[in-house]
């Protein structure tokens, strides 16, 4: 399924929270979410992280854009575990930007952190 | 107005007066009995009103209470009855009924006496709950219709008081029964609150925590509730915003499901939990109260994040292995590409060094023998003429010239290809950036590659004017061989009867030299076009390739250099494979 399509189903079915993308010119792909990260909107935003990696090119970059989001379950955690370990398989660098320090605080309770690439502003 | 009757035909006025004023009075008495005394006790003392009234010897009533309880009043007392109604109905034996009374006997109320020859009862009141029955026996004499009549009469006027009677002592009974309920489910949720295993909490709309359960001592590490309750939840939350975003969702849903939460133990240790709660609201919406229900879910994650740290571990150790394997095969694709080129070169460069050098030698013998012939010729005359025109030496010396020129020219051909091989790999450079002549590179890699394209495409090349840049040659050559290698491959998988196409341009844009090689090739498909630089990525045969040519190609131009490798491809066919490389070499952090 193509990240635009994807996209469009999600943004459906979480239209107080819409997701974003963004395309640099490298190829990379932004995606910005907003909202919560629980256990169904976890299983909603998993197709959406699939599709953006196989639509990032090879060597290319995925980056997830966590600022507006408000709360995390380890659900969430779990996916973004997940997308990571996918990501490493295709060479895509997955990055988590502006994390929460609310999200960060659970991904570090859970010994996660130091897993992932995390910048802290777009730039 | 009933009157009740003797049992003879003839009667006197004033008796009968007497006996109407006697019944108005039982009736009295019985209606002032059954409205004052609402408890069963009532029952007793009508018996005795009507023993008294109809002078009976034997006086009971059968009755059946709003609790469904079967009792039986005789002499002054109250007994639950134990005999089965068929046992009742055999004691009694044929039973005549008239007006509603029935006329039995002789019969002895069961553990009351000996037997009374006439025996009569009647309904006394009935409802759907209650039904109370008197039976009135006597030794002299039937029972008169008058009689009988007047317990009819006295019935039926307490019909409608009973029935008050009986109706309040259902409603008690039926409120008596939901107390008896509720104290009960009070108790089974009292029991389900305290002896949950989970936290079972309430708060007040402030977040205030006004009760809890044992298990919240266990969850939060406390050892009194009072610890907990009276005190704002957050107090309890390792994030007090975690706390504040689940009262807005509970704010504005009415409720919450498994909300993940971190608590503080009351020894500093955290606890992972999963939280459902909703609220008690008022009037207007107001939240009167949050009532949760909150779940240790800490081993779960605890092995959850061992699985996720373990794969995520288990994932880097992969990458760090394909990573290794990507670099071994670049260095051993080099090493044998760059080895075999070198060693071919170096061994062609020596008997070529001395080919050419006794060429030249030879060269310069023949212009010497040629100066010496025509010495020879104005010296001796026509026998040399004779042997020159035999000889054919004047086409032979004629053609000295063009054969050493052409053979000049090999030998430089020679010497350039054994250059070119030796310049390929670059070994000697190893990892050290170096001035590079792209253009150059691209007539090296061609010649290196010149057997796998000359029989499947024609080269056409449009080299621009480029500067040398800062590159490690070896590695932007082995590139460019891996592109055109495939250009060539994707060319020959069409089996097509005449050649393809492979064009070569280079030309300068700003800063950067920019590399276009071009195939008329099948192309590749969209859907594949953004995984060709994946590690291990093919599409050709198994034994045909790694899948790790481009990927390293990917990793020396632009993690090395700091450059672009891009792909643009048609669907009718074509491949285009742009690199660009930054002229003064790559930007600090790459490479």
């Amino acid at each position: 399924m193509l990240l635009e399509q994807a996209l469009a189903r999600y943004n459906e079915s979480h239209p107080q929270a819409p997701a974003e993308t963004k395309y640099s010119s490298r190829g990379d792909i932004l995606l910005e979410l907003s909202g919560d990260l629980g256990m169904k909107a976890s299983s909603d935003v998993a197709p959406l992280l699939e599709a953006a990696l196989l639509q990032c090119p090879g060597r290319g970059r995925l980056v997830l854009d966590l600022s507006r989001v408000g709360y995390i379950s380890s659900t969430g955690v779990g996916l973004l575990s997940t997308t990571m370990i996918a990501a490493e398989k295709r060479s895509v660098a997955f990055v988590l930007l502006d994390i929460p320090p609310r999200v960060k605080s659970i991904m570090d309770t859970l010994g996660l952190l130091s897993f992932f690439n995390v910048e802290e502003s777009r730039d | 107005m009933i009157e009740a009757r003797s049992g003879s035909s003839r009667e006197e006025p004033g008796r009968g007066i007497a006996q109407a004023t006697r019944l108005l009075e039982a009736t009295v008495e019985l209606c002032r009995l059954f409205a004052q005394d609402e408890s069963e006790k009532a029952n007793l003392e009508a018996v005795d009103v009507l023993k008294r009234f109809l002078a009976a010897e034997g006086a009971a009533l059968f009755y059946v209470n709003g609790r469904r309880e079967y009792r039986f009043c005789v002499a002054g007392a109250e007994f639950p009855i134990g005999l089965p109604e068929a046992r009742w109905k055999e004691s009694i034996g044929p039973v005549r009924e008239v007006h509603g009374v029935a006329r039995f006997g002789p019969w002895s109320l069961p553990g009351f006496g000996g037997p009374l020859p006439y025996w009569i009862s009647a309904e006394l009141y009935s409802s759907d709950s209650n039904v109370g029955y008197v039976l009135l026996g006597r030794s002299e004499g039937p029972w008169s219709e008058g009689e009988e009549l007047s317990l009819s009469s006295i019935a039926y006027t307490i019909a409608p008081i009973v029935g008050v009677r009986i109706e309040r002592e259902r409603e008690q009974f039926v409120r008596h029964q939901a107390e008896v309920l509720l104290s009960e489910n009070e108790k089974r949720l009292r029991a389900f609150f305290e002896d949950s295993r989970d936290m079972i909490y309430t708060a007040n709309s402030e977040d205030v925590v006004t009760s809890v359960n044992a298990a919240a001592l266990v969850l939060t590490g406390r050892s009194e509730k009072h610890e907990i309750v009276g005190h704002p939840f957050s107090g309890l939350a390792l994030n007090a915003a975690d706390r504040e975003f689940f009262l807005r969702r509970i704010r504005e849903e009415g409720y919450v499901e498994d909300y993940e939460i971190v608590l503080v133990r009351g020894d500093g240790t955290t606890v992972f939990c999963l939280e459902t709660a909703h609220t008690l609201r008022g009037p207007g919406g107001v939240i009167l109260e949050l009532q949760g229900i909150i779940k240790d879910i800490s081993e779960r994650i605890k092995n959850e994040g061992e699985l996720w740290k373990a794969n995520l571990e288990l994932a880097e150790a992969n990458l760090k292995l394909q990573q290794t394997q990507v670099l071994m095969v670049q260095h051993e694709k080099m090493a044998s590409i760059g080895q075999l080129a070198a060693g071919i070169a170096h061994e062609i460069n020596n008997p070529v060094g001395f080919l050419k050098s006794n060429h030249a030698i030879i060269e310069k013998y023949a212009s010497r023998l040629r100066l010496a012939w025509a010495e020879a010729r104005a010296a001796a005359g026509p026998v040399i003429d004779e042997i020159e025109s035999r000889m054919d030496l004047s086409y032979v010396f004629s053609e000295f010239d063009s054969i050493f020129a052409e053979s000049a020219e090999g030998f430089s051909r020679i010497m350039r290809i054994v250059g070119n091989l030796k310049n390929f790999s670059r070994i000697d450079q190893g990892t050290e950036f170096e001035l590079y002549d792209v253009n150059g590179g691209i007539e090296s890699t061609l010649i290196v590659a010149r057997n796998e394209i000359k029989y499947v495409a024609e080269v056409r090349q449009s080299l621009g004017e480029l500067p040398r840049i800062r590159a490690r040659g070896g590695e932007v050559n082995q590139v460019l061989l891996n592109i055109l290698v495939n250009a060539a491959q994707a060319i020959e998988s069409q089996k097509r009867t005449e050649k393809g196409l492979i064009e070569i341009e280079t030309r300068l844009a700003g800063d950067w030299a920019r590399i276009l090689v071009r195939d008329d090739g099948p192309g590749i498909p969209e859907s594949i076009r953004t995984r060709i630089f994946d590690p291990f990525f093919t599409t050709k045969e198994p034994g045909k390739g790694t899948g790790l040519g481009l990927s390293i190609s990917y990793d020396i131009i632009v993690t090395k250099h700091g450059g672009r490798l891009s792909v643009e491809s048609e669907p009718e066919g074509g491949t285009a494979f742009v690199i660009e490389l930054p002229v003064g070499g790559p930007p600090p952090l790459a490479g």
